[in-house]
């Protein structure tokens, strides 16, 4: 009995050395934190009705353009957080999470609009049409669509998977090593092909 | 060999257009495989090499080469002559050959309806109109001038035979001949012709150095860090190609990881070297490698050293024959800018970015932007930076060498951004990088710290993550530094760009080539 208190009692010393000896410091962004968030992104995309889907991607569209329009980046940002809260709060108990999820995709893609379709093209494809926003909106998606190609073509079997888990941690890893060679910001990478890969089979665009 | 090393490196197939490739292989094929089928290649030889000279008929069967290896040999000598003799620009006159043989519309002389539609200001056709039906009295300013009713056409008739018109050429040049050649214009030419005999060395020399892309301007560093480990296989690349690193630095990741040890260090001052200056992912390019010199384990005292005795501190470098070189190239150049006279001053080669206002004359000897000295110490005795600037003369010119002392830089982000701070100071003097410079838009502390704050909560990961792009690492953001998290996503190219970008526009302001 005296071994086994001792042995437990080391066991608990070597632990609360351990606990005590890991860096200070919160650890939000961590490999396994981004992943778990992926994850959580891609389930809830993948579960949600289309009815909210659709809602949820309109709320945030209205408010970028309308409310949300600042000077400066991080004023844009934390209004937009602040709407899609509200909005969330809103919604049934039970959904809030999915709701919070995916408005933060939805928010990242919008944020992102711009560096995956060039002012450029912008201004093309707004001189070409009466009605730009759903054409916008198909240039987007096809930028998404050869991202998405890129990742299945580097990422391999786990690009495929049907598993969350897996998928997500292939999303992440390919978004770090996409960043640093293609000079896409991680966020961007990782919410475009979370929408893509998680909507693809919806055929949303007529509905948003 | 110079030009077929230069053909075959990487950088060079790697910009070729795909139809010159197809080309260079069709041209290798069929020239390949017409040479071994005209010559018989593939039936043994008659003649062989003996003590007399060439042998015919000495009963032995000579040693002849497999026929596949000579068809590939072959091949390969096309390969070789068509990547000499094509590149980019050379297709590209191959594609427009058939319009320039054809005769073109500006050749001939305009029809007079044509003439008519040609000189008329914009919107006279309705007034035409309008005078033509009657309601206009007069054609007004769209009344055809004189002197362009009377102006002839010298070109050639669309009725005129070709002989006809060739004669016409002929006629005229002669006549224009005869009115230039006097004696006033004999003796032009001929005082032009000796200035340009007496300077003939020069004018030969500066032909070489522009045919053989001789080196335009001759940069040093002096660091007292070892020389950074290289594999065996990029030395010897390296010394077979020096061209070859323009490829290496455009192909460099974002950031250097710095090690904690002086071939750590050594490598991430090569790279922030190598991103700063020749890295082609940022606009716009502002020096080629092999200009520049980092003279690896140089003394901790180097700049000192170098004003005390230039010659025998450059001797005993090896900097010396560089600086020579391109020294003597510029005095090359201000000779044959002379020759050429006041008259022709603006076509003639301009002297790269060395502007004539900061070739400013100090002291009486000229100070030159082609050519730089700068010292960078690490000590582990240094608690702090200590920049000095030292002047000195050299072969007639001033020289300011900056030197920089700096501690051991810290392993991790902070040391490698303080690198990329000192490093710029220290190649561009006069450098700084503010919140003005930067594509950072806060406000204040107050908001940073509610950035900060904000990313600390769970929830919203990606679109939190938008904050990073709005902290300037360039700028200090010490919370960054902290955060192995937040180093993992955060967008370095942002920033390195901007930072690059406003390095090199005043690094272009200092510095040059010829």
């Amino acid at each position: 009995v005296n071994r086994r208190v001792l042995w437990l009692l080391g066991t608990l010393v070597l632990a609360g050395a351990t606990v005590r000896a890991e860096p200070a410091g919160p650890t939000v962004y961590e490999r396994s934190e981004r992943q778990r968030h992926l994850v959580g992104a891609l389930d809830a995309l993948n579960l949600v009705d289309r009815a909210t889907l659709v809602d949820v991607y309109r709320y945030i569209h209205v408010v970028e353009r309308n409310q949300c329009q600042a000077p400066l980046e991080s004023l844009k940002v934390g209004c937009l957080l602040e709407a899609a809260r509200r909005n969330c709060r809103q919604r049934a108990r039970d959904r809030r999470a999915a709701c919070h999820v995916i408005s933060d995709v939805i928010i990242t893609n919008q944020l992102s609009a711009e560096n995956f379709v060039p002012r450029r093209v912008r201004y093309h494809i707004m001189r070409d049409y009466s009605d730009y926003q759903p054409a916008l909106r198909r240039e987007l998606r096809r930028r998404h669509a050869v991202l998405a190609v890129e990742f299945r073509l580097a990422a391999g079997e786990r690009g495929n998977s049907h598993r969350s888990v897996v998928l997500a941690a292939a999303v992440d890893d390919y978004c770090r090593a996409f960043a640093r060679d293609h000079h896409l910001s991680w966020q961007h990478c990782a919410a475009a092909l979370v929408w893509f890969v998680a909507t693809s089979h919806r055929q949303l665009e007529e509905s948003l | 060999m110079v030009l077929g090393r230069g053909r075959l490196r990487s950088d060079y197939l790697a910009q070729l257009d795909p139809w010159a490739g197809v080309l260079i292989g069709a041209l290798a094929m069929v020239g390949g495989a017409a040479t071994v089928r005209l010559w018989r290649l593939w039936e043994p030889s008659e003649h062989r090499f003996g003590r007399g000279g060439i042998e015919r008929g000495t009963g032995r069967a000579p040693w002849d080469a497999p026929p596949l290896v000579l068809r590939w040999i072959y091949v390969g000598v096309f390969l070789q002559l068509g990547l000499f003799t094509l590149d980019n620009r050379a297709l590209a006159r191959l594609i427009e050959a058939p319009s320039a043989f054809s005769p073109g519309q500006a050749e001939f002389c305009r029809e007079e309806a044509e003439e008519v539609e040609q000189a008329a200001p914009p919107g006279c056709a309705l007034v035409r109109r309008a005078f033509e039906l009657g309601y206009a009295a007069t054609l007004g300013q769209c009344e055809p001038r004189a002197a362009e009713q009377v102006a002839s056409c010298s070109r050639r008739q669309r009725d005129e035979p070709y002989l006809h018109y060739a004669w016409r050429l002929l006629s005229k040049s002669v006549a224009t001949v005869r009115g230039q050649v006097n004696r006033q214009a004999v003796q032009r030419a001929r005082d032009q012709f000796s200035r340009q005999w007496e300077q003939i060395a020069d004018l030969v020399a500066g032909h070489r150095e522009a045919v053989t892309a001789s080196p335009r301007a001759s940069h040093h560093l002096f660091t007292n860090l070892p020389r950074p480990r290289q594999s065996l296989f990029a030395r010897v690349a390296d010394a077979i190609d020096p061209g070859r690193c323009v490829a290496r630095f455009a192909q460099l990741p974002d950031l250097p990881a710095l090690r904690d040890d002086a071939q750590g260090a050594a490598s991430a001052v090569e790279h922030v070297v190598g991103q700063l200056l020749f890295s082609s992912r940022f606009e716009p390019v502002v020096g080629l490698c092999r200009e520049y010199t980092i003279h690896w384990n140089a003394p901790a005292d180097a700049c000192q050293r170098l004003a005390a005795d230039p010659e025998g501190f450059l001797d005993e470098t090896g900097a010396r024959p560089q600086v020579q070189a391109v020294l003597a190239r510029r005095a090359r150049q201000r000779a044959v800018r002379g020759l050429v006279g006041a008259q022709n001053a603006a076509l003639a080669p301009t002297e790269g970015t060395e502007s004539a206002a900061a070739d400013a004359h100090v002291r009486g000897v000229t100070e030159v932007r082609a050519v730089s000295f700068q010292c960078f110490t690490v000590s582990d005795r240094a608690e702090a930076e200590a920049a000095a600037v030292v002047e000195f003369a050299y072969a007639g010119h001033r020289f300011r060498a900056a030197s920089l002392s700096v501690p051991e830089p810290t392993p991790g982000l902070r040391g490698v951004i303080a690198l990329y701070r000192q490093l710029a100071s220290v190649l561009a003097p006069g450098f700084s990088y503010t919140a003005l410079a930067s594509r950072e838009s806060r406000a204040g502390r107050q908001e940073e710290a509610a950035a900060f704050a904000a990313l600390d909560r769970p929830g919203y990961l990606l679109a939190k993550a938008e904050l990073l792009r709005d902290a300037d690492i360039f700028l200090g953001h010490q919370w960054i530094d902290e955060r192995a998290d937040l180093q993992e996503i955060y967008p370095y190219h942002l920033h390195l760009t901007n930072f690059v970008e406003v390095f090199r526009q005043r690094y272009q302001l200092v510095r040059g080539r010829l």
